[in-house]
Parts: C-alpha cells; sequence; structure tokens
C-alpha cells in the first residue's frame, strides 16, 4: 500500500490568463508562497488559513476542527466516497476528511506549490490526492458526492471583473463536479455595510496582500447560483473572524523574533497591520463571513422550457 | 475563549511595577503627536476639541491609528472608538479611566 499521498502535479495551464477567471497563480503564490514558515508563525498547529468556527473554552486548534466538521456535516460527506476541497491550502481538511469521517478520497486542488509539497510531507495518505490545478481547469475522471471550498471564493473573481459572470463560470464547475443531489458547501469572506459604489477603502489589502483578488457580495453569489444550485442555508458568522484574525496577529507578534529571521521587518509589519486591521472591520460589519449551504439542482419535472443545471 | 465585552477593554499588563495605564495627558500628546506625523500640521494645528473627520481622516485612518494606540497603551481596542468618541480630548479622555485603565 502506498505510503505516499498521490500529489498529481498536474501541469497549470500557463496560457492566455485573460481567458480564466479570479486569480492568476502567480497572484496566488505572491500571498501564500511567502514562505510555509513564515505564514506557519501566525497559524495554529493546523494551518487552517480560514475563519474558525470558535465556541465557548475553544483553544483555536478545537475551533478550526470544529469549522472542519461544520462543513463535512453540511454535505453529508461521513463515509463518503468522494470529496473535493477547492482551495486545500496545507492540507487539513483532507486530512480530517480520510482520518475522522471515513472518506475514501479526498481531492484538493490548490494553486500553491508549496501547499503541493507540504501535504505531500504532512500527510502521507493514498485516500489523498492534491493536484496543482485551477478548478477551471480540473476535468474530475468521476463525479464527487460533495465539495467543500474555504477561504478560497475570495480569489474567484479580480477586482474589474464582472463578478456575477466570475462566480458562474464557478457554480456551472461545481455543478459539473458534483453527483445528482451533491452538496457544496462554502466559508468566503464577503462585503457587508460598505456601499457598492466605493470599495473598501484599504485597497492595501488589495495591492499588497492579495493582488488581484476582492471580496464578493452575497446577493451576487445568489445571483450567480441561480438555476445550478439550491441554497438551503446561509450563515454570517463575522464574529468568529473578529477572534480568528485577532489570534493570527497575537501568533505572529509573540512569534516576531522568528519572523524577522525570515522576512524584512516592513512585511512582518504588512501582515500584522493586515491581520489586525481585518479583525477590526469583521467588527464593525464592513465584513462578513459567510458560510453557504448549495444543493445540485437537477430537473425533477416535466417541460416549464427550462433545463434546471444547464445555465 | 474569554469573551470580551465590546464597549471595555482589558487590562494590560504593563511593563512597570505598579502599571496604572496612560493618564489623559499622555494619551492626548500621543495622538497629537500622531496627527502631526500623519497630517503633517503643526502642533498649533491641532484641536483636542474638534473632531476628527475635521481633519480630513476617514474610516480607514481611524482605525489604523486605533491599532497603532493599541501598541501605545498594550490593550486591545475597539474600532467603534474614533466614532464614539471623535475628539482627541474625548477618547483621550475615555481611555485614561480608571474602570478602562
Amino acid at each position: 500500500m502506498e505510503a505516499n499521498s498521490q500529489a498529481a502535479v498536474a501541469e497549470p495551464e500557463r496560457g492566455r490568463s485573460d481567458q480564466k477567471v479570479g486569480a492568476s497563480a502567480d497572484a496566488i503564490q505572491f500571498h501564500y508562497d511567502i514562505g510555509n514558515d513564515f505564514l506557519a508563525l501566525a497559524q495554529e498547529a493546523g494551518r487552517n488559513y480560514s475563519c474558525a468556527m470558535w465556541r465557548e473554552n475553544d483553544t483555536h486548534e478545537t475551533a478550526q476542527l470544529r469549522k472542519l466538521d461544520y462543513h463535512v456535516e453540511q454535505i453529508r460527506g461521513q463515509g463518503a466516497a468522494r470529496v473535493l476541497d477547492i482551495g486545500c491550502g496545507w492540507g487539513s481538511l483532507l486530512h480530517r476528511l480520510v482520518d475522522v469521517h471515513g472518506v475514501r478520497r479526498a481531492v484538493g486542488l490548490t494553486l500553491a506549490k508549496e501547499q503541493v509539497t507540504f501535504i505531500g510531507d504532512t500527510y502521507p495518505d493514498p485516500r489523498i490526492e492534491v493536484r496543482l490545478q485551477n478548478w477551471q481547469d480540473y476535468a474530475a475522471d468521476e463525479p464527487f458526492d460533495g465539495i467543500i471550498s474555504l477561504g478560497a471564493f475570495e480569489h474567484f473573481a479580480k477586482i474589474e471583473e464582472d463578478k456575477v459572470d466570475s462566480y458562474r463560470v464557478f457554480f456551472r464547475k461545481c455543478h459539473e463536479f458534483l453527483k445528482p443531489g451533491g452538496r457544496l458547501s462554502l466559508q468566503t469572506m464577503g462585503y457587508g455595510d460598505v456601499p457598492r459604489e466605493r470599495k473598501h477603502s484599504d485597497l492595501f489589502i488589495a495591492r499588497e496582500v492579495f493582488p488581484e483578488s476582492d471580496l464578493p457580495r452575497l446577493a451576487d453569489i445568489c445571483l450567480a447560483s441561480e438555476m445550478l444550485f439550491e441554497i438551503e442555508y446561509v450563515r454570517n458568522d463575522r464574529h468568529d473572524y473578529v477572534k480568528t484574525m485577532r489570534a493570527w496577529f497575537n501568533n505572529l507578534r509573540a512569534n516576531r523574533d522568528k519572523a524577522l529571521k525570515l522576512v524584512p521587518p516592513e512585511v512582518v509589519d504588512r501582515y500584522e497591520r493586515l491581520y489586525r486591521t481585518m479583525s477590526y472591520s469583521f467588527d464593525l460589519g464592513a465584513f462578513t463571513l459567510y458560510r453557504i449551504t448549495f444543493r445540485r439542482i437537477d430537473q425533477n419535472r416535466l417541460g416549464d422550457g427550462y433545463h434546471a443545471g444547464r445555465h | 475563549m474569554k469573551k470580551r465585552a465590546l464597549w471595555k477593554t482589558k487590562t494590560g499588563r504593563g511593563a512597570g511595577a505598579a502599571d496604572k495605564g496612560k493618564t489623559r495627558a499622555e494619551i492626548r500628546g500621543w495622538m497629537t503627536d500622531y496627527l502631526v506625523k500623519h497630517l503633517g500640521l503643526g502642533e498649533e494645528g491641532i484641536d483636542v476639541e474638534r473632531p476628527l473627520d475635521e481633519y480630513g481622516i476617514d474610516s480607514a485612518q481611524a482605525v489604523r491609528m486605533i491599532g497603532d494606540l493599541e501598541d501605545y497603551l498594550g490593550r486591545e481596542l475597539s474600532p467603534s472608538l474614533p466614532y464614539r468618541f471623535p475628539t482627541i480630548e474625548a477618547l483621550s479622555t475615555h481611555l485614561a479611566e480608571p474602570a478602562n485603565a
């Protein structure tokens, strides 16, 4: 039995990036490949780089696991044959799926090379497959029981793009990836009480830390998924992100000496400022944190002149 | 995870043996210096009773100031403070109160 996870390094499509929506591989790597070791200084043990789900007496670690289990439950993932993780980060969900939830095959997609390496080294499990590949290029050999995507959707549309169109490409692909009746559990930041005409004035986030990415609005997510997915459940847990961002800030601050050995002081300051400013934004309600459960729509009635799932 | 009531600030742990937190005058001075540095005004141009947004400070800059103020005071602060206490005088008074020190 193979000890290593299958790190299928599918050639990322380096063709014309204007054919694709969302952030390019280079833009993704700008933030995430700053160095595994540097980002690890902010993260908790599981290296979950998305919002945790906090309950009384939680540590950051248990709050992150609670979040993972929430999403697995939403897609009815327990004991599933195949689950897809779009934007799999450092693999904690992939591991959780096979290790605790008995999923037989967990496939993760990422555009960050260092993450592929990390997952291969950290979770040698033949049930895990990680691919250095854009979801737009991925052609699954078999459909999935469920899809989970955590903190990746923010990268799926560029600032200048028509976001609804870009998100619709994502929902069409997810529809394709899923078995009939399959579910997608999505977690993404969003804009809250920021007027549409005015971008969040701290564009420093977009310019310096997450190039080419902008936050979605709930209305646009809903519009983009019409006729493809039924929205079963929506939660806005922005207070979870107040705590999570603050935890990353505190960790990085506590590890400042180690951080300075890896990157220049301006970079440490930039990330500290990012985490704390974002904590404030969630506190104020300028940003939201959506957890949305979608169910694939399939044709189930005669006529009516439309074809569910084919829009 | 300790619940942090939104309207109160945690007691900071200072380096000194009997740290009572910064005084109102110290905080007022810090904020004045901060605005001078970021606005390019002379100190005489700063009126502690003048609403911050009359200096052309937007919400992003105010929030950035709160971050730096956290570091100065050594404790977490709420980002709604510049809105609730919109002058240097009001904010420094609020932050120096014994209940919040």
